[in-house]
Parts: structure tokens; C-alpha cells; sequence
């Protein structure tokens, strides 16, 4: 294993989330060994104590719940020469965030006692605190477009990643579009391409995590969920999910 | 094998302005430096690889052999990735693509060309066409318009030209700041159109630059009375292949890559989407 | 161009032994409703009554995404080396095949495009004859029938196919297996006739296409385009399935781990909203019914300027896939109207 002090510096950073997208990152297995090669790990927040070191790309996943994290990703960026966001959480708040009621009801409601106390505020995409350099979205983040992004980051270059909607990806793969046969409530004709349409390609409608394409005709769609008979709130609720904060 | 390039060597870097450099490069493959060839107005596919793919018009003349030069601003992924490159760095290059100015129609008429800006990058390489063999042309006149005597490109060959004889050659720019010393006209480039004075009959008209530039010189060209297909504009699109395939250039009904980037201004009118 | 005959159980063993010199790809069912083309497995699988495959046969040529080159410090640029294997589709229909002869005229215009060729000259094409069901428009676009591009073309009739063997290719697939094939009867040719004509009653929509490309023209400004483009999710669907459009994007992706990068090709639509977006923020079709426009344009118009034939084969696809319900018929007749 290549262990010189001369490799580009990796931080992984988890604030409030699942910890699902640092998972998919472990998960790439014989890659891992190989990215340890290529990279410093500084910092994994979840699994060791930080070696002090200042990162060059700082990937991090989760949303920004409490004043902590948002002092800690203020001083990261005065350290870090990119902030990488990665997982639909860290990007635009994700299922955290997502919901109607005001957060003092919920307080209320779910804490009575001890509700009142909790320093916690409401979920915060990173972006919202400190300026990032790149998003990196998916619930969880696909390996090969993280992969993909590295390889272009890890050069000093701005990722190039795929900007149309998912269903070009999936129309690529030949799948059978699940809005047109069978009724299904897809998000993909508004949602960024990248996942490889990971749900329609087993028969689900995609949820949206990877975020609205910067093109979508969401009211063409909303028109659309109307004429299968969807009705209002559950019309809400499917972009509720990830693709509205 | 289409869309592969060619290695090439960027061996010089020449600092124009702070967003433009003029690289030249040398393709790795002897026999392709040597075999190399182009026209006047043509442009290569310049790659950066891990970064892509951008089209870029070739600055040098064709006349000289062995080497390439592209004069381009730092705008884009590709194009900032270039100017972060060191000298000796390895580029890739394809082409050259497109149909180029029709310098058989040109010469032997009088031949007028006007600039504006970056626009001068492909001009260049017609103008080091002419100069090459000036004995083929009549009248030549040269305008090029900048928006100060710092962002006036080629500053040093520009100068050289006005002080030819055989070459009536007006630099212009928008404004002068104090403690700037410059000899050139200043004003709108159209106003040079005026002092270059060539006759309209048997002149063709190169011209190029940005889009407003573009409006005004040719609202001047049309009122002097230069026909619609003696005036060749250059046309800037997205282009992925520069092969007539990707579909990203097209105009209209054309692919720029192919029937242009050079057209007159008669046919690029008839083409809809043109501005 | 001769004609045989071939039972239809014999079919099954003559594309077993076709399936053992080539790479033989077959129409199978993939979704509830939907076909694919993909490698044979065995008569069974075979969807002989299929209409459409989501994706047309230019993936084999023109895949959604395809490794051009790549380039590592040091090695520099390398290409593949593979040699595509010798390959048949089976099932083709007329308007397929002149969507493989569209793509043909593109991919060879200028410059040939050798990834495309490299696998399109080692591929030969077996037709199928068809009925069309309320999607195709075939007849309104002149491309129900052909008369080149195929090796072998099977018309069905009631217990034999009537086999056009049109190049020495479809000759040598004959010639695999001479014992299934013999000379038509003069019932089977009075069948054929029949056939014929019973197709033809089936074409229940055709779309007017008289003039046009000059209504197009003339329409530029129309209002429709506003219309449409208002239901339209520009999604893509349309052109990914499309049998004849090629547009693609290029990009680099390297590899962290190896520090190789590999150039790729991969399919893009018009429809995308920075399509014509160049460096400097300027968008030459930025708003969507430019883009809904262009694209019935360049398939109408465009490309006839340059070939001389419109590119809708009248599959069916782009309608019978739209997410919105946007048909083809609908938006030519706006523009007639």
C-alpha cells in the first residue's frame, strides 16, 4: 500500500443522516484498497480520530441540524480546497428535511417533556451554511458516479455529469416506461440523470433523490399525475420526498 | 479512425492578456507534423484529456508548417484546463474540420477583414494567408476593433500591419484610459469601415467577432453596398464531433461544422435560428 | 433478388443453425407490454407477433454509450482492437430498415464514422413482415415496404414464410440450410398478393404529409409550438427511442484508481436544454418550443435538404413512448390546421 505523505488528501465528514453515502463509499470493497492508494484519508468522523491534517477534497454527507456542525463545515471550509456534498441529504436536505408542519409543533408533539431543550434546528442542506464546490447527490450516492467525479476533482477540474432527466438513462437501458404502461407515478421525466435509473429498472417509479434537472416541466407532470387519478396531497407527497425542501 | 486525435506537444505559451494566450503545438507523429494541412478560417478539435473536447480556430497561417497555434480564451472547462497547462504538456488534436474561407473566390479581388475582439483568432490565420502571397490579392484592408489598447490582441503584429504600405491597416478601440498611450482610432469599429475606405465592386468582406459586433459591422457593411454573399462570416456553435454526425452545431438545416463555420451573409440569413 | 419459400417449422431450425455460424439477435418480449432485442436463446423466446422493440436496432451499431479511446500518461492513446463478431438480426421491419438506411447516410456523410461501421458492416438483417397497429405510420411516410438494406426478408403467410433473398449474404444463410427452402407454388404467390392487400386495409391513421416541409416552413412562428412544448416533459424519450436519431455528447471520465481516461460517446437529445449551449453563455435554442420545433424540423426538413427523404420512418415509437401522450399525428395535424 502506497502510504507517501504526497497523495491528494481525502476527508469524509458525516453530519445528521443515515451515514448511508460514507457506506456506499466503504462498500467499494477491493476499489477501497485501491482509492487508499491514490488518496489520504485525513478524516472519517465516523470510525477514527481526525490526524489533524487539512483535506484537499472534503466529502460530506448528511444535513446540517445542529449549531456544531455548522461551526465545524465553517472552519473545514477555511481548510479544505473542495467541499464535495455528497448523498441527497448533504445536498438539498433530503428526507430530513422533508415535511409541512412547523418544527416547534413537531417539538411538541413528539418531546413534550424535553422537546423545549434540544439546541437542534431545522435540517440544512451543507450548501446552505458554507459554499460547496460540487454536489454529488443520490439516496444513497451511486460508486460510479462518485468515482466518476473524483477522477475529474482529483485533476483540479469541475466534474462533467450527465445534465439531462432520468428517463434518457433509462430509455438507454430499454426499460419499459412504467409511467406510459403501467401507471405508475414516475418522477423521472423531471428528475437528473446519474443513478442509472436504478428503481425503473426493476419495475419502481423513481423517487427524485438525485434532485429536479434544471429543465423539468414539473407542471407537465403534476398534469400527468392528475389524469391517472392521483389526487392532491398524494401528488405533493411524491415530490415531497426528496425533490422539494 | 474518427474522433480519435492525435497527440501533440504544447510547446510554447505566449501570455496575450489575462484571458488570453496564444499556444502553439506539435503534433507527436512526424509523419502527421508533416502532413498536417489547412485552410484559412478552419478549426481543430482540441482535447484535454480527463477534462474534454472543445472546437478552437486555428490562429497560425498555413504556410507555417510543422506546428499549430490557437489563440483562446480562458472561458470554459476545456479551455480553463488549457491555460493551466505547462509547456511540454500533452494535448490531443483532431482535424482540421471545416469548410474555411474560399480563398480561390477571394483572390485576386480586393479583400477587406474586420475583427472585433477574439474574432481576430481566426482572421489571423487568413491575414498570414495574404501576407504569404499579397501579390495575389488587389486592395486588402484590415480593421480590427478592441475595447482598449491593453485587450488589443497581437498587439506587436497588429502595429507591424498599420505600418505596411501595401496594407491599409486601422486599429480602433472603444476608449483609452489615462496614462495609456495609443495612436489608433478610437471610437466604433464601423467608423474604421469608413477610413479603410475600399471600394465595394470586386471586394469580398471577412469578418468576426462577438454577436453585437457583428450587428453593427454588417447593418455598415449593407449600407455601404457590399452584396449579402460577399461578406463570410464565421459562426460559433457547440460542436461534439465536428464530423456532421453529433447534431450539435446544426443551424437550420447545416451543420456548422461541416458546410460552415464559415458562411456568407447571404445563406446564413436564409438559415432560421442563425443569431 | 430471388424468392423461396420456408415452412413455418422450419423456422426454428433454420435460426438454431443460423444462431451457430453468427451472432444471431431475435425480438423477445422484455417488459409487460414491451420487446427488446437481444442475443438468441432458443426459438421459445422468440416474439414473432412483437410490433416494437422500445429500443430500434441502431443500439448495435450506435450503442447508448460507447468507449471511443483511451489515454494514460505515458502509454498515450489507445483504441480498440476487438473485431465485432459477424452478426444477423432477425426481425426486422420495414421501417427499421430504412431507419438502419437513414443512419447509414449519416454515419458515412463527410467523414465515415468508423465505431459505427466497424460494427454495421459485420451485421446482416433478416425482415419480418408486419401489421400495423394504431401507432405505425409507415404508409403516411412511404416506408411500409423496402426493397433494399435486408439480406433475407420473410413476408408470413399461413403456413409458410415467402423468403426474398436479396444479397449474397442472405444466399449464404439459404444456402446453410438448402433443404428448408423450395420455389414458391403459384398458390403462395396468389397468397402473397392477398396479403398485400389485406395489410393495406389495416392502416386505420395516416398522417398527411403533403407539402410539409414548406407548412413547417411557413409555420415557424405558430403558436402550436407554444402549445406543445407546454405539455411536453422534454424528457427524451422521443429521440432515445427514435430509429433514426444519432445526436451524441462526448466526455472524458478517468479512473481514480488507474489515472486512465476513457473518452466516451453517448446518446444526447436535442430537446436538452444546453444542447446549443457554447462556452461564453450563450444558447443558440434556449427556449423549449425552439426546441420542440427543431426537432420536427430537423426530421422533416433538415435532413431531406441534405439526403433527400424525411427521417420519421413512421415506427411509432416517440408517440406510442411519450410519457405526455404527445403523438406525431396530432402535432402535424396543428400544423395544418
Amino acid at each position: 500500500m502506497n502510504t507517501s505523505n504526497d497523495r491528494p488528501k481525502l476527508g469524509l465528514y458525516s453530519l445528521t443522516s443515515c451515514s448511508g453515502d460514507i457506506l456506499e463509499i466503504t462498500n467499494l470493497e477491493e476499489d477501497l484498497l485501491r482509492l487508499l492508494d491514490v488518496v489520504e484519508v485525513v478524516d472519517l468522523n465516523v470510525a477514527m480520530p481526525s490526524t489533524g491534517k487539512s483535506p484537499d477534497i472534503a466529502l460530506v454527507e448528511g444535513a446540517v441540524t445542529q449549531p456544531d456542525e455548522a461551526r465545524f463545515l465553517r472552519r473545514l471550509r477555511k481548510k479544505a480546497k473542495y467541499i464535495v456534498s455528497i448523498g441527497t441529504c448533504a445536498c438539498t436536505g433530503g428526507v430530513v428535511a422533508r415535511g409541512t408542519k412547523k418544527r416547534k409543533e413537531w417539538l411538541r408533539e413528539v418531546y413534550p417533556e424535553t422537546g423545549e431543550g434540544f439546541t437542534s434546528t431545522f435540517p440544512r442542506p451543507v450548501g446552505d451554511v458554507v459554499p460547496v464546490d460540487f454536489s454529488v447527490p443520490g439516496c444513497p450516492i451511486e460508486r460510479g458516479y462518485l468515482m466518476h467525479c473524483l477522477g475529474y476533482l482529483l485533476k483540479g477540474v469541475t466534474p462533467e455529469v450527465p445534465n439531462y432527466p432520468l428517463c434518457m438513462e433509462c430509455k438507454m437501458k430499454g426499460n419499459e416506461c412504467l409511467l406510459r404502461y403501467r401507471g405508475l407515478p414516475c418522477l423521472g421525466p423531471v428528475t437528473r440523470a446519474g443513478c442509472g435509473a436504478r428503481q425503473p429498472s426493476v419495475g419502481r417509479p423513481c423517487d427524485g433523490c438525485f434532485g429536479p434537472y434544471e429543465d423539468a416541466n414539473k407542471e407537465a407532470l403534476v398534469e400527468i399525475f392528475r389524469r391517472m387519478g392521483l389526487g392532491e396531497d398524494e401528488i405533493r407527497m411524491r415530490f415531497d420526498l426528496f425533490w422539494e425542501r | 479512425m474518427s474522433l480519435v486525435p492525435q497527440t501533440a506537444t504544447l510547446v510554447e505559451k505566449r501570455y496575450l492578456d489575462p484571458q488570453h494566450s496564444l499556444f502553439r503545438f506539435v503534433f507527436d507523429d512526424e509523419g502527421v507534423r508533416e502532413s498536417f494541412s489547412f485552410s484559412p478560417g478552419q478549426f481543430v478539435m482540441l482535447s484535454i484529456f480527463g477534462v474534454g473536447e472543445a472546437p478552437i480556430s486555428i490562429t497560425s497561417g498555413p504556410d507555417e508548417k510543422g506546428f499549430v497555434e490557437l489563440c483562446v480564451r480562458q472561458a470554459g472547462r476545456v479551455t480553463g484546463a488549457l491555460h493551466a497547462l505547462e509547456e511540454n504538456a500533452t494535448v490531443g488534436l483532431r482535424g482540421p474540420y471545416g469548410n474555411g474561407y474560399p480563398v480561390d473566390v477571394m483572390e485576386g479581388g480586393n479583400l477587406l477583414i474586420v475583427a472585433g475582439g477574439l474574432g481576430i483568432a481566426p482572421l489571423r490565420s487568413l491575414i498570414r494567408y495574404v501576407l504569404y502571397r499579397r501579390d495575389r490579392f488587389r486592395e486588402v484592408g484590415i480593421g480590427y476593433g478592441a475595447r482598449n489598447p491593453e485587450s488589443v490582441l497581437f498587439s506587436g503584429e497588429m502595429q507591424n500591419l498599420v505600418a505596411r504600405t501595401d496594407i491599409k491597416c486601422i486599429l480602433s478601440v472603444d476608449s483609452v484610459p489615462e496614462a495609456c498611450r495609443w495612436d489608433g482610432h478610437v471610437g466604433r469599429v464601423t467608423e474604421i469601415i469608413d477610413r479603410i475606405n475600399m471600394p465595394i465592386e470586386g471586394t469580398s468582406v471577412a469578418v468576426c467577432g462577438p454577436p453585437v459586433f457583428y450587428k453593427f459591422v454588417l447593418e455598415k457593411l449593407l449600407s455601404l453596398g457590399y452584396s449579402k454573399g460577399s461578406i463570410y462570416m464565421s459562426l460559433e456553435r457547440r460542436m461534439e464531433c465536428g464530423l456532421g454526425k453529433c447534431g450539435h452545431c446544426v443551424v437550420g438545416h447545416k451543420y456548422t461544422c461541416i458546410e460552415g463555420p464559415i458562411f456568407t451573409y447571404w445563406d446564413a440569413i436564409n438559415l432560421p435560428e442563425i443569431f | 433478388m430471388i424468392f423461396r419459400t420456408l415452412t413455418k417449422e422450419s423456422l426454428p431450425g433454420f435460426l438454431d443453425t443460423v444462431s451457430g455460424s453468427y451472432r444471431l439477435v431475435v425480438p423477445e418480449q422484455k417488459g409487460r407490454d414491451t420487446y427488446a432485442f437481444r442475443p438468441y436463446s432458443g426459438f421459445h423466446k422468440v416474439a414473432m407477433g412483437f410490433l416494437r422493440t422500445v429500443i430500434p436496432p441502431k443500439q448495435f451499431f450506435f450503442p447508448p454509450r460507447e468507449g471511443l479511446f483511451q489515454f494514460t500518461t505515458g502509454a498515450g492513446i489507445e483504441t480498440a482492437t476487438d473485431e465485432p463478431p459477424s452478426s444477423i438480426i432477425f426481425g426486422l421491419h420495414p421501417c427499421d430498415l430504412h431507419g438502419i438506411d437513414i443512419l447509414d447516410r449519416v454515419f458515412s456523410y463527410g467523414e465515415r464514422d468508423t465505431f459505427y461501421w466497424r460494427r454495421r458492416e459485420k451485421t446482416g438483417f433478416i425482415g419480418l413482415s408486419c401489421l400495423p397497429d394504431k401507432y405505425c405510420l409507415c404508409k403516411s411516410m412511404h416506408t411500409d415496404f423496402i426493397v433494399d438494406i435486408y439480406d433475407l426478408f420473410l413476408y408470413t403467410l399461413d403456413d409458410v414464410y415467402m423468403v426474398s433473398v436479396r444479397t449474397a449474404l442472405g444466399d449464404d444463410l439459404v444456402r446453410l440450410r438448402p433443404d428448408l427452402f423450395r420455389e414458391p407454388t403459384a398458390g403462395e404467390i396468389a397468397e402473397y398478393k392477398d396479403r398485400i392487400e389485406e395489410r393495406e386495409a389495416k392502416f386505420t391513421r395516416i398522417m398527411d404529409i403533403t407539402n410539409l416541409a414548406d407548412l413547417l416552413t411557413l409555420e415557424y412562428k405558430s403558436d402550436v409550438w407554444e402549445r406543445f412544448s407546454q405539455r411536453c416533459l422534454f424528457c427524451g424519450s422521443c429521440v432515445m427511442v427514435c430509429p433514426t436519431c444519432q445526436c451524441f455528447d462526448v466526455f472524458d471520465s478517468t479512473d481514480p484508481l488507474t489515472n486512465t481516461t476513457v473518452r466516451w460517446r453517448r446518446w444526447d437529445a436535442c430537446m436538452r436544454k444546453d444542447y446549443a449551449l457554447v462556452t461564453g453563455g450563450h444558447n443558440f435554442r434556449g427556449a423549449r418550443p425552439e426546441r420542440f420545433r427543431f426537432r420536427y424540423l430537423h426530421k422533416e426538413i433538415g435532413f431531406a435538404e441534405m439526403h433527400g427523404k424525411p427521417t420519421c420512418t413512421g415506427c411509432g415509437r416517440c408517440s406510442e413512448t411519450c410519457p405526455a401522450g404527445i403523438d406525431m399525428v396530432e402535432v402535424v395535424r396543428s400544423i395544418r390546421e
